[in-house]
């Protein structure tokens, strides 16, 4: 659905104004380090918390964490979802993030480990709902809509990505404006395969600030 | 001592003759203090080995002291990690290694630590 794109180039861009952390929270298929790179150094202790190590993106500073930190190019991840949970927990309650903002690349679906991530941001969260406009993923955004009404997490915003490429995003977008969210679209362009293209996610930023 | 453990002597005096490197990976740990039990298993033997980081220094002693975690894993394993042959992050997150936490914590955050210190080392004896 373009989570990861939408998320990345949000946090680039909100990094321009902000203190940006950014948590790629897909831990059995990490993607966000190879649009904003990998830290040189890995993550250290300090006190009783970890403290995530910094990348450079667009020319700004981020505090970064990843499961692709953590595991070799490749080498694919077979554990079990009670492990995963004690990662999130780690990436989340005992690491010093030193920031104004986290911007979190959440796991696909609503399987455990969204619905714990959820719980333990619950508080202080708000979401964005990145959706590409067709019918296929309209029940998916009904069920995530209903997931964040349930844990109390503001949306803040809805993201029809790739717009310009289905015919029924008129229909998608009427569907969805019930939600009560701003609704941002982003076109799909060659631009956006080719790396960081935070400019193109100003509105995105607006709106979610 | 295991006797197989003689066999990672030349990458022991190799990682003892990079000073420099050592030093700068050491200066990560500085106003660090953690330690860990390291347990290496081998056909119902155990070697246990605590290591412990104290403000940017390793010190390393035989036997069972308080720790803040253990790690446990083959012998071999261990050997396979130390000569290159096998990544720790690919090791511990297949169950090769398991880590238990003693303070409260997530073992995933000693497993964190221990995956970047460990990454470093292999830099050093590659």
């Amino acid at each position: 659905m373009g989570k990861t794109t939408v998320s990345t180039n949000l946090a680039t861009k909100l990094s321009e104004k902000f203190r940006i952390g950014f948590i790629d929270l897909d831990i059995y298929g990490p993607n966000a380090h190879l649009l904003l790179g990998l830290p040189e150094v890995p993550a250290v202790e300090q006190g009783d918390m970890l403290v995530p190590p910094k990348i450079e993106a667009n020319g700004k500073e981020m505090q970064f964490m990843s499961m692709a930190m953590f595991l070799p190019e490749g080498v694919g991840l077979a554990i079990k979802a009670e492990f995963v949970l004690d990662i999130v927990k780690t990436i989340i309650q005992f690491t010093r993030w030193d920031c104004d903002l986290i911007v979190v690349d959440a796991p696909p679906g609503s399987l455990d480990v969204v619905n714990y991530t959820l719980d333990l941001v619950a508080p202080r969260a708000k979401a964005i709902l990145v959706t590409e406009p067709h019918r296929m993923s309209l029940s998916d955004c009904l069920r995530l809509y209903d997931i964040l009404k349930l844990k109390e997490i503001e949306l803040s915003a809805i993201v029809l990505n790739k717009y310009n490429l289905f015919k029924d995003a008129e229909a998608f977008e009427a569907e969805v404006s019930r939600f009560g969210a701003p609704i941002v679209k982003i076109r799909w362009s060659e631009e956006l395969q080719s790396g960081l293209q935070p400019d193109l996610f100003e509105e995105l930023a607006e709106v979610v600030v | 001592m295991n006797p197989k453990l003689l066999s990672i002597i030349p990458k022991l005096v190799k990682l003892s003759l990079s000073q420099w490197q050592v030093r700068r990976l050491l200066e990560q740990y500085k106003g660090v203090s953690r330690s860990c039990q390291l347990i290496l298993r081998d056909d119902g033997d155990e070697t246990a080995i605590w290591i412990g980081i104290e403000d940017g220094e390793i010190k390393v002693k035989i036997g069972r002291y308080p720790a803040t975690n253990t790690v446990t894993m083959d012998v071999d394993v261990f050997i396979d990690i130390v000569k290159g042959r096998v990544d720790f992050r690919t090791a511990l997150w297949h169950g090769a290694i398991q880590v238990e936490s003693h303070d409260g914590r997530p073992w995933a955050y000693h497993g964190f630590l221990w995956a970047g210190f460990w990454d470093m080392v292999a830099q050093i004896l590659r």
